[in-house]
């Protein structure tokens, strides 16, 4: 992959409330990445990003019927593939 | 070889219960008591359920990581036979990311110092939760211990039209399975049933590692069957938990092998595969689906009751709005809620005090009892009902999920403090009490995060300090009102948000010096809307308020006691005296206006030089500029003790100096003292207000000092935060006292 279409690879934070997307990968600290795994975040699994909260940030997305709270930041390590 | 201690506490050559140093949790009489560990995610209802088995009080609420404290009780089975239950944190996995999800692997490892290796694992499940819970589920039953899995909140799975075949589920997973509903106590019985027979081991394996991961794990489980006495399976599971360790303490807890070894073997393992990390995960999910694909069928999925709450809770304008009335509404309710039953218990124990003093004889018991006793626990008692207000509203925040919500909207404004969204809960908390709350902030995974949470709980409005805002309130603000919003109302609200803002200043401060850092992940589970377990909530309240009567019946009648001693004694100075003499020849005269002057005198004589006036009088110089004088000082001292001492020891002083049968409240005891050299009035609005303030920022609380030493590990932070926060409440109340002075007010 080149560093500039890692750059441009979709991300968890970049989708719009109600987007659908598929997970390809988890960038971030070693342990954040395999808590998001644990939390069901494997390649593959469908995410839901569900909103923004009023200030912003973080954002709510759905992953395994489970409503989770993350900062933008953070969910911009997430890359997806949209469906 | 390694010393006598390398899994020393953790030697497990078997998986049978063993011999261990039991701590204060398990009383002793109750180590051959079989053991059963309550294992589940954050939120799966795991301590209702644990309540609904043990009877036991325990706080339940409707929010991730609100059991911070390991809960213990006991159950007796149909059978005759008690089991012990613990009830440990929740946790999304067995590779720790916070301290709490560190004693769940370490119980289950056996590792741990305090709990032994459970003899039966109660594996919790939210069965509307499955596919991502059931993750946790494989990774506890990889450990191969006696377990029997409970599908929690059936009745809410079936709402969302979620089906289990619950036998196809048994047959795969080879562990029987339970369905209950903890809220309604559905399925217990069956439970307890089951509790009684020989739970089986699991049938399979079902996390087996990647070829790359293995290597690794059967080297350093070599190392440590080399070293200690775990062996087999046992040490390749101790080796996985240590190579996921990481950054964490284990290695330096266990001294099974070096911080250095272990680095070794994952920087190889990190070459052979970078993706190491997600490897259990990954085929975890993929079994979880499989599971699912076999055991369940979902009809419906949408939850319409949380689609609509939330677009109106977390709306960008509308979510923020209903946050500050949800806490403004709190806050007004506390103040005027509380007051018809305050009312009741004053009017309660001044009719006991009078018909003490009608049956007693006239002497030092009649007053010890009287305006020692009687008067300390009864002012202290006049405020329980807005105590048990509070509680109520923080339970029903957290049982309902808003307060998750509540974080949800405020993690972006905490974050320009530097504190993450999840710091709300433990903040939150200290509002009731700052132990608690401290005790909360192990959820907070981050170090950094964390230390500066504790640091400035206590800067919360804690319920201590609601009596000595009350009855400052009472003394200084008018009553007047605005339809339903009133000027006490108002400073009282005005007082939290003081404490708020000066924590988040103080946080900001502490995390662009001693605690700079960037901010550390946070990931928030947001869980359904529930009706609140009423049940729970009712236990959880009596709970928090028996504990705080308790605290009023013993420290603070001990330290009333003392307090009316030091007080009284020693009476009889030579001026005293001579007043008294004074007070006896006007009352013979039938001089009314000689015999009140004089009565005053005589009061003010006796406390001047008692014990407590002496040491007030030392204290005087320095809380002078403050606008407090020595008998306020007898009550800063006093208030060390607990800050809900200071009412109790006002209450003695003023009892004391009104010596007269007219009962004078103290309020208007506080507010019409007389200064006895000057004859002016002692205290203004403006000693209120600078009072009030240094209560709200001085740390005046030796078990919350104890209990931040006891979650930092060390003095440090027990004693910066004691420094800081008095030397701010000593500045704070002098730019208030004099900056009013200078401004022409009192």
């Amino acid at each position: 992959m080149t560093p500039t279409a890692f750059l441009t690879d979709p991300h968890l934070a970049g989708l719009l409330p109600g987007e659908r997307a598929l997970v390809r990968r988890v960038h971030g600290a070693p342990d954040f990445s395999r808590r998001m795994s644990e939390l069901g975040l494997v390649p593959g699994t469908e995410v839901r990003m569900v909103r923004r909260a009023p200030f912003g940030d973080p954002i709510e997305f759905v992953v395994r019927g489970t409503h989770f709270s993350i900062r933008r930041a953070e969910a911009e390590g997430i890359r997806v593939v949209a469906i | 070889m390694s010393s006598p201690s390398d899994l020393a506490q953790a030697p497990r050559e078997t998986r049978t219960p063993r011999a261990i140093p039991l701590s204060s949790a398990f009383p002793a009489g109750t180590r051959r008591q079989p053991l059963v560990a309550v294992v589940g995610n954050p939120n799966s209802g795991k301590s209702t359920l644990f309540n609904r088995l043990t009877g036991l009080r325990q706080k339940v609420a409707n929010y991730p990581g609100v059991t911070v404290d390991v809960g213990c009780g006991r159950c007796m089975l149909p059978s005759g036979t008690v089991v012990n239950l613990v009830d440990l944190p929740g946790a999304y996995s067995l590779r720790p990311r916070s301290p709490d999800e560190e004693i769940v692997r370490d119980v289950l490892l056996g590792i741990d110092t305090t709990t032994p290796l459970p003899d039966v694992v109660l594996l919790v499940l939210d069965a509307s939760s499955l596919d991502r819970q059931l993750f946790l589920a494989l990774q506890v039953l990889d450990l191969g211990l006696p377990t029997i899995l409970v599908l929690n909140m059936v009745d809410i799975a079936r709402e969302q039209g979620l089906l289990i075949d619950r036998t196809a589920l048994e047959r795969r997973l080879g562990v029987p399975i339970f369905e209950t509903v903890g809220r309604t106590g559905e399925g217990i019985d069956a439970l307890r049933l089951a509790l009684d027979e020989q739970a089986p081991r699991p049938a399979i394996r079902p996390l087996a590692h990647s070829d790359a991961i293995a290597t690794e794990v059967r080297a350093l489980a070599a190392r440590i069957a080399e070293r200690g006495r775990a062996t087999g399976a046992d040490a390749e599971r101790i080796a996985w938990a240590l190579l996921c360790d990481e950054g964490g303490r284990m290695s330096r807890r266990l001294h099974s092998a070096s911080d250095e070894e272990i680095a070794a073997h994952r920087a190889r393992l990190e070459a052979a595969d970078p993706d190491w990390r997600s490897v259990e995960a990954a085929r975890g999910f993929a079994a979880v689906e499989a599971l699912l694909l076999e055991s369940t069928r979902k009809v419906s999925s949408v939850d319409p009751v949380r689609r609509r709450v939330d677009r109106i809770v977390t709306h960008r304008i509308v979510g923020p709005l209903l946050f500050a009335l949800v806490m403004g509404v709190i806050f007004q309710a506390i103040y005027a809620g509380a007051q018809p039953m305050m009312d009741l218990i004053e009017r309660g124990t001044s009719w006991f005090g009078g018909l003490l003093s009608a049956t007693l004889p006239a002497g030092p018991l009649r007053s010890l009892l009287i305006d020692g006793v009687i008067a300390g626990v009864g002012t202290v008692l006049s405020f329980l009902p807005q105590i048990a207000l509070l509680f109520l509203f923080i339970g029903l925040l957290e049982d309902t999920g808003y307060l998750a919500r509540a974080a949800f909207i405020l993690d972006r404004l905490m974050g320009v403090v530097g504190l993450p969204g999840r710091a709300f809960l433990p903040l939150l908390s200290s509002f009731a009490c700052a132990i608690p709350g401290i005790m909360a902030t192990r959820t907070i995974e981050n170090r950094r995060d964390r230390l500066a949470t504790i640091f400035v709980a206590p800067f919360m409005s804690c319920s201590a300090r609601l009596p000595v805002y009350a009855l400052l309130i009472g003394a200084f603000i008018p009553n007047i009102g605005w339809g339903p919003i009133s000027l006490p109302g108002l400073v009282l609200f005005a007082l939290y948000l003081f404490g708020i803002v000066v924590a988040f200043v103080t946080a900001w401060a502490l995390r662009r010096t001693v605690l700079r850092g960037p901010r550390a992940s946070s990931v928030m589970e947001l869980p359904p809307y529930r009706t609140p377990a009423w049940r729970g909530l009712v236990t959880t309240i009596t709970g928090q308020s028996l504990e705080f009567l308790k605290k009023a019946g013993t420290v603070i009648v001990a330290v009333s006691a003392v307090l009316w001693f030091l007080a009284s004694y020693p009476a009889g100075a030579p001026e005293t005296r001579v007043l008294q003499g004074e007070l006896a020849a006007a009352e013979q005269a039938g001089d009314a206006a000689a015999v009140t002057a004089l009565k005053t005198s005589v009061a003010g004589s006796t406390l001047r030089h008692s014990f407590a006036g002496q040491i007030g009088r030392a204290l005087e110089p320095l809380i002078q500029p403050l606008g407090f004088d020595w008998r306020i000082g007898i009550g800063l001292v006093t208030s060390f003790a607990a800050r809900e001492v200071m009412v109790s020891t006002m209450a003695t002083v003023w009892n004391l100096s009104d010596a007269s049968d007219e009962s004078v409240s103290l309020r208007q005891a506080i507010r019409e003292a007389k200064n006895p050299e000057t004859g002016g009035a002692s205290y203004v609005p403006l000693t209120g207000i600078s009072l009030m303030v240094f209560f709200a920022l001085a740390c005046q609380c030796m078990s919350t000092v104890a209990v931040v030493r006891r979650e930092t590990g060390g003095w440090t932070w027990p004693i910066l935060m004691l420094v800081t926060m008095n030397v701010l409440a000593w500045v704070a109340s002098f730019a208030v006292f004099q900056g009013g002075r200078a401004m022409g007010l009192g």
